[in-house]
């Protein structure tokens, strides 16, 4: 990927700001991840919580890597404890699946004019893409085309190496393409 | 990257980035209060990471206060007044006694030759001392 959709991510600045500045943009990522108001929240809080306590005294640098790095980890764990809850629930008789199949849609409750109406469908066509994605190929697209992250801060978010984000990117924008069809 | 790879891209993180901006109120202020939240932890942290260093050291601090008065080389914070005055006039007499006895090796040794005492010697002094008060005329053999 070129460097054409670059945004700037990360620079000299306070905590306070740095987590103010990314924190809706975190609670969009967690509740696109996880289909769920509650727990992107409380996703969100516990990366702000461990960035606050273990990596305040990096370089305001390493903060946005070093944050999303920590925000994948809760949403994996989060993901993690619903399927061990959903197989406990199943050995218990009860039918009642509460994570996975439900329709869902991304929480957008603000009244507005009517030409929002297209960005509000636009947003939830991409979100229902994203997370029909696999699981890599969507925190790479998400990292790297959504907050601008380089290839090699994405590495280090995502824990491989530069040549495996550039593959999950690359087929990422491959299913995006075949499943936004109707956005040309 | 093609230009419809770019396109697509663009698209989708200008929905993403509307969909930030629409973010409901309540949520917003949920968020606010978890970054907050994240913020008082960061003060409290930080004042527990010194904590322990000084708390250590205090604690050292204090323990030198309480106990070195009490160690055996100072007699005089634990002692009564009498048992130090006694003390102290026992310990000045022994000391004239020792500057006496100098004084006495100083008389016997012949002025000149008192630069070049070996210093070995001072180290010795008591039993010169007791040397120069026994009489002239006893010999070592008896």
């Amino acid at each position: 990927m070129d460097g054409s959709i670059q945004t700037t991510t990360a620079c000299d600045q306070s905590l306070p700001a740095f987590l103010a500045g990314i924190e809706r943009r975190a609670f969009r990522h967690a509740e696109i991840a996880l289909r769920h108001r509650e727990d992107a929240l409380d996703a969100v809080q516990d990366a702000m919580l461990k960035l606050v306590q273990r990596y305040a005294d990096k370089p305001s640098m390493e903060w946005s890597p070093l944050f999303w790095s920590v925000l994948r980890s809760r949403i994996t764990d989060i993901r993690r404890r619903r399927r061990v809850r959903s197989v406990l629930v199943g050995w218990m008789g009860s039918s009642n699946d509460e994570d996975e199949g439900l329709a869902w849609e991304p929480a957008d409750p603000t009244p507005g004019p009517a030409h929002l109406h297209s960005d509000r469908e636009s947003y939830r066509a991409l979100a229902a893409a994203l997370h029909a994605l696999p699981r890599r190929q969507r925190e790479a697209y998400q990292l790297r085309v959504l907050e601008g992250l380089d290839v090699a801060d994405t590495a280090r978010a995502m824990g491989c190496s530069e040549g495996s984000v550039k593959t999950h990117t690359s087929r990422a924008m491959d299913a995006l393409r075949r499943q936004l069809e109707d956005w040309r | 990257m093609n230009a419809n790879d770019i396109e697509l891209a663009l698209r989708a993180r200008a929905a993403f980035n509307d969909s930030v901006e629409c973010i409901d109120t309540d949520t917003r202020r949920r968020l606010r209060e978890l970054r907050l939240r994240a913020q008082r932890t960061q003060k409290n942290h930080t004042s527990a990471r010194w904590a322990w260093p000084a708390g250590a050291a205090l604690t050292a601090a204090l323990a030198l206060v309480v106990f070195l008065p009490r160690m055996p080389h100072a007699p005089a914070a634990t002692m009564p007044a009498a048992t130090v005055v006694a003390v102290t006039q026992r310990a000045a007499t022994q000391a004239a006694s020792h500057h006496a006895d100098i004084a006495a090796v100083a008389a016997a040794v012949p002025s000149d030759s008192l630069e070049a005492v070996d210093p070995d010697m001072l180290s010795d002094l008591d039993f010169y001392g007791w040397l120069a008060k026994q009489p002239a005329n006893t010999s070592p053999g008896g």
